[in-house]
């Protein structure tokens, strides 16, 4: 990793001289000189100011992050309304109402479908779902990923060959083809939504797994990993305290990523018919059967949608923002 | 245990495997390090130096093979297991790198890295191995050690990395301490502290050094003995009294020649002609006749082994080493 003294200083000027240039006005920070000054008395515990670990310089960055920091504030509220609707919504997605087909009012929020279910418990239901799918995915597909990666990078030769090979055969495969196959298998058992789980994982480590590789390949020529050597440490130890740490960066954006990625395929198996089954919903099985009937009843196919989409979106922009947080060196300018 | 042999190594060779074929980087070195003392190892970039030192640490990596024999206290350390290796180093065998700058993990405070490289080796308790850390680094001159145990490494300046580093090394209080190039990354005021800083250490703990440099000010200043390196040979050895003052080999007349000296005024430095050979295909002979304004016929054919020139431990590869006396006086 860059030196972080270095990293801040180049995204302070960027966070500062980007956005808030014209609102703000002419700014002291804004003179060249000036801004390193203060950043130098920050800096130098010598005059007694704490200097910041890691860790707080990237929270930081992250938090001057807009696009990141919005889509946060809105997936939290998204998460929380998708997770405590039964506590605060009078209406269950098992309920079928009197009123059929009716459009959105302040009794039924996202109206109704033809046998009277109502379509926001219904898709606060799917939204939860499509989360817990995202993140059991992640989970998964880092683990494995993290371990095939970290052992081919670390290791190279014969174990690279051997394991690299094998995920390149699982990137080649027509991952939507096999996984509509294999679903399948668990299409008419209630609560197969965790299998599914389990199966898009089986498509999305690979990744996760070149990623670590790539970053190990690099991270092992370090110096302070010669150090450790030279001071006794076994591989194990070098792996997980020196080199694991040091790519979480990467790993971390790379598993926000996985998030979005699972719940596409998710919702992509479900709006094919090969997803998760009845009692559950998920968000591409509500696009799927509304998608017929837009133009007349078409709360039942934008209403899931549009929720889907900016799911998708918030959690792609907290990637980008985490991103620029861990390596502010690839700083782009940032509307 | 002062005078006592620590660190024998004999007929060492390293090879590495290259895409261009087999690069011969040390050719048959023998050394020995005694007790308490500190042995400098000079020469130009390529000469071997550092991979004589890495091959006694056990660190050469897949690409590379040693044989011979590299004996700590009498113990034959080549040859054996990573994981056996690997409970010497850090322990017996400690070493410092050139450039402190990557050589501290930039993700966990420096007193941590100190106080785990102890517990690496020592049944000590997290505690203790932190106040130990501390301690090692007032040690090494690092002012107000107990907070800056706390900070991490890119709150340390250069020099105060390289000293950290130094605690880090001798954590485990081991015999040999090797520094490669420890102050080459260093501004000149800092290189002073630094080597102020290894000296204070081997009064303290007693340890040997193996200072590896192509600063012929550092061996001036730092040493007890000399070795002079070229092509993955050792060429000359000697005190540095010896060496300085009546060096027996055309390379070290070279390289002390080479040196800009306060006494000479407005004179153009003097090279050593030529470049290092390629060691894929070392010269025969003795490796430095190209560039040897003394060879003979003899010397590209005959090899010139570091050998007795009836000076005591003076010892010289140069097959004209007993005639280059007149020259230096």
């Amino acid at each position: 990793m860059p030196d972080p003294f270095i990293d801040d200083r180049a995204s302070e000027t960027v966070a500062e001289a980007g956005p808030g240039m014209q609102p703000r006005g002419f700014d002291r920070r804004d003179i060249p000189g000036e801004s390193a000054f203060d950043h130098t008395a920050d800096e130098l515990t010598e005059f007694g100011v704490t200097a910041r670990s890691q860790t707080r310089l990237v929270l930081r960055r992250f938090f001057r992050h807009r696009a990141a920091m919005v889509s946060l504030v809105i997936l939290i509220l998204m998460v929380a309304a998708a997770f405590l609707a039964p506590h605060y919504y009078k209406f269950s997605y098992l309920e079928q109402t009197n009123s059929f087909s009716s459009p959105p009012s302040t009794t039924h929020w996202f109206g109704t479908d033809t046998i009277g279910i109502d379509t926001y418990a219904s898709v606060m239901q799917g939204a939860t779902k499509s989360i817990e799918i995202g993140l059991l995915v992640a989970i998964f597909s880092t683990l494995i990923g993290v371990f095939v990666g970290a052992l081919t990078g670390f290791y190279r030769g014969l174990v690279d060959a051997g394991l690299m090979r094998m995920t390149d055969l699982f990137l080649i495969m027509p991952d939507i083809a096999v996984l509509a196959v294999v679903a399948n298998r668990f299409r008419n058992q209630s609560g197969n939504w965790f299998m599914i789980a389990l199966v898009i994982t089986l498509f999305a480590w690979m990744y996760q797994a070149r990623l670590t590789r790539a970053e190990f390949l690099s991270l092992r020529e370090r110096d302070y990993v010669l150090a450790a050597r030279a001071l006794g440490a076994s591989d194990r130890r070098i792996i997980g305290r020196h080199l694991l740490p040091n790519a979480l960066g990467s790993i971390i954006v790379n598993a926000t990523l996985t998030v979005s990625a699972a719940i596409i395929t998710e919702a992509t198996l479900s709006f094919l018919g090969f997803g998760i089954t009845p009692p559950d919903i998920s968000l591409g099985k509500m696009v799927s059967d509304g998608a017929d009937t837009a133009s007349t009843r078409w709360w039942l196919f934008y209403l899931p949608g549009l929720f889907l989409i900016v799911m998708l979106l918030c959690i792609n922009f907290i990637g980008d923002g985490l991103r620029d947080a861990f390596d502010p060196t690839q700083d782009r300018l940032r509307a | 245990m002062t005078g006592e042999t620590l660190l024998e190594v004999e007929n060492l060779v390293v090879d590495f495997r290259t895409p261009d074929g087999l690069v011969h980087a040390v050719r048959g070195v023998d050394l020995t390090i005694v007790n308490g003392e500190t042995v400098g190892i000079v020469g130009e970039s390529g000469s071997g130096k550092s991979v004589t030192m890495l091959a006694v640490m056990g660190l050469l990596g897949r690409t590379a093979t040693a044989t011979g024999s590299v004996k700590l206290d009498g113990e034959e350390l080549l040859g054996l297991k990573q994981k056996e290796m690997r409970t010497h180093r850090g322990s017996r065998l400690g070493m410092v790198f050139q450039d402190p700058m990557s050589s501290l993990n930039p993700v966990h405070k420096v007193g941590v890295q100190i106080a785990e490289a102890k517990r690496a080796h020592s049944d000590v308790s997290r505690a203790e191995a932190k106040e130990e850390a501390i301690r090692l680094l007032d040690v090494v001159g690092i002012p107000d050690a107990a907070r800056r145990a706390d900070q991490y490494p890119h709150e340390f300046s250069g020099g105060m990395r390289q000293r950290a580093m130094i605690a880090m090394a001798i954590v485990n209080n081991p015999s040999l301490l090797i520094a490669d190039e420890p102050t080459t990354a260093l501004d000149v005021t800092i290189q002073a502290q630094v080597l102020e800083t290894l000296q204070r250490v081997k009064q303290e703990f007693g340890t040997s050094i193996a200072l590896i440099t192509h600063d012929l000010g550092v061996i001036a200043r730092m040493v007890d003995r000399v070795i002079v390196m070229y092509a993955g040979e050792a060429v000359e050895m000697g005190t540095v009294d010896e060496i300085f003052t009546q060096p027996r080999h055309p390379y070290t007349m070279g390289l002390l020649a080479s040196l800009p000296r306060i006494d000479r005024r407005g004179d153009k430095l003097t090279p050593i002609a030529g470049a290092p050979p390629s060691m894929l295909k070392p010269p025969s002979g003795c490796a430095f006749h190209p560039r040897c304004s003394r060879a003979q016929e003899r010397c590209s054919v005959e090899p010139a082994r570091l050998r007795d020139i009836g000076l005591g431990n003076h010892r010289s590869a140069c097959l004209f080493a007993e005639q280059l006396a007149e020259v230096t006086q």
